[in-house]
């Protein structure tokens, strides 16, 4: 009996060999198309090279410790552009900055340490008013609370870049999720960005244990 | 038996190998700078090269504050409508680049360095890996504040 079902799935399905084949063309299939959608994405006008405009919305380069990439091959700069020479290129400048557990720039630490002295006006003569001020985010499901801290913030900006516009100023005003800061709004208009973003170091806010977990 | 099982092992060597090389002529993706804002608003629409803005260059010499309460830059990419006309009128990137405090706009191919074509993106946005692949590019009409 056994050796009739054995013989009978033998013949409905190919030798096993040829699943290989398979694979390696649905690896092709579905790889391709993600390509020629990007490519429709941008804009009538082409570059010369159409695998880099291919490739543009995917790219990743937190200036990862030991990585290298010259301005020119960075893949947004055009190589044939003999200005992108006189650009500093990143790593020259950005070698010794300290770096958080995932390899990203920490930016409250380099200005903390003295590395940088950014200007606070245009000219460098007006100052900022930094805030001690945290907020804790306790609604958090079974993750660690949140930590807000003003015054990593209030280093970089100013009240009114936040409030009201993208913060109401009100104590439980705000319908943060995850959700919403990944689709760019609340914390996700800078994190995720310009600041560390919110799909690596979750710890880095999430820092406040959580009393629900520490009883189980 | 054995000579099959060879037969086979041998076509999946072979069919990896083809598999590996195929995989070497995909094109990487782009490794500019986290944050790195190309602009192409009007740019390719005019012939020149889209802008590029390099966030880690600027927040090195400026806090935050200074261009996006200051200066009044958005906090989005191509956001602005910035144009030529008022970068030399000293709004936008001409409050700095005006030759005092940063070098004057003569210097075209320094901000116009991007590859042609490039879309206005933000490299490296969360929101641009996981929902929005892209942002439309305005149109040319469309330069009124």
């Amino acid at each position: 009996m056994t050796q009739a079902m054995n013989q009978r799935s033998q013949k409905i399905l190919p030798a096993w060999g040829w699943w290989h084949v398979v694979a390696f063309v649905a690896c092709f299939t579905f790889a391709l198309p993600g390509n020629a959608a990007d490519i429709d994405a941008a804009p009538a006008a082409q570059s010369s090279e159409p695998g880099i405009t291919a490739v543009w919305s995917r790219g990743l380069h937190f200036q990862t410790e030991g990585e290298v990439v010259p301005l020119a091959e960075d893949g947004i700069h055009d190589p044939d552009n003999d200005a992108v020479h006189l650009l500093q290129e990143p790593y020259e400048s950005m070698a010794d900055f300290p770096r958080d557990s995932q390899g990203i720039i920490d930016w409250v630490q380099t200005l903390r340490q003295g590395l940088i002295d950014p200007r606070m006006s245009l000219n460098g003569d007006d100052i900022m008013y930094p805030v001690d001020f945290d907020i804790i985010f306790k609604n958090t499901g079974s993750m660690p609370h949140v930590r807000f801290p003003h015054q990593q913030h209030t280093e970089w900006l100013t009240c009114a870049n936040c409030h009201p516009l993208i913060f109401i100023p009100q104590k439980g005003g705000n319908p943060i999720s995850m959700s919403a800061i990944i689709q760019g709004e609340y914390c996700g208009v800078c994190h995720g960005k310009v600041a560390f973003p919110p799909t690596m170091n979750c710890g880095r806010c999430h820092s406040v244990p959580n009393q629900a977990n520490l009883r189980r | 038996m054995s000579s099959k099982i060879k037969r086979n092992v041998l076509k999946s060597m072979i069919i990896g190998v083809l598999a590996y090389m195929g995989a070497l002529g995909v094109p990487q993706p782009a490794q500019a700078e986290y944050a790195d804002v190309v602009i192409n608003n009007y740019a390719d629409a005019a012939g020149m090269r889209p802008a590029v803005f390099p966030h880690w260059f600027h927040r090195i010499r400026f806090r935050c504050k200074v261009c996006h309460a200051d200066l009044g830059f958005a906090f989005k990419a191509g956001g602005n409508k910035i144009t030529m006309a008022k970068i030399i009128d000293g709004k936008f990137c001409g409050a700095c680049h005006n030759g005092e405090i940063s070098w004057s706009v003569e210097n075209c191919a320094m901000c116009h360095s991007g590859n042609p074509g490039t879309p206005t993106h933000f490299h490296g946005s969360t929101v641009q890996r996981l929902i929005a692949p892209a942002y439309k590019p305005l149109k040319a009409t469309d330069t009124k504040k």
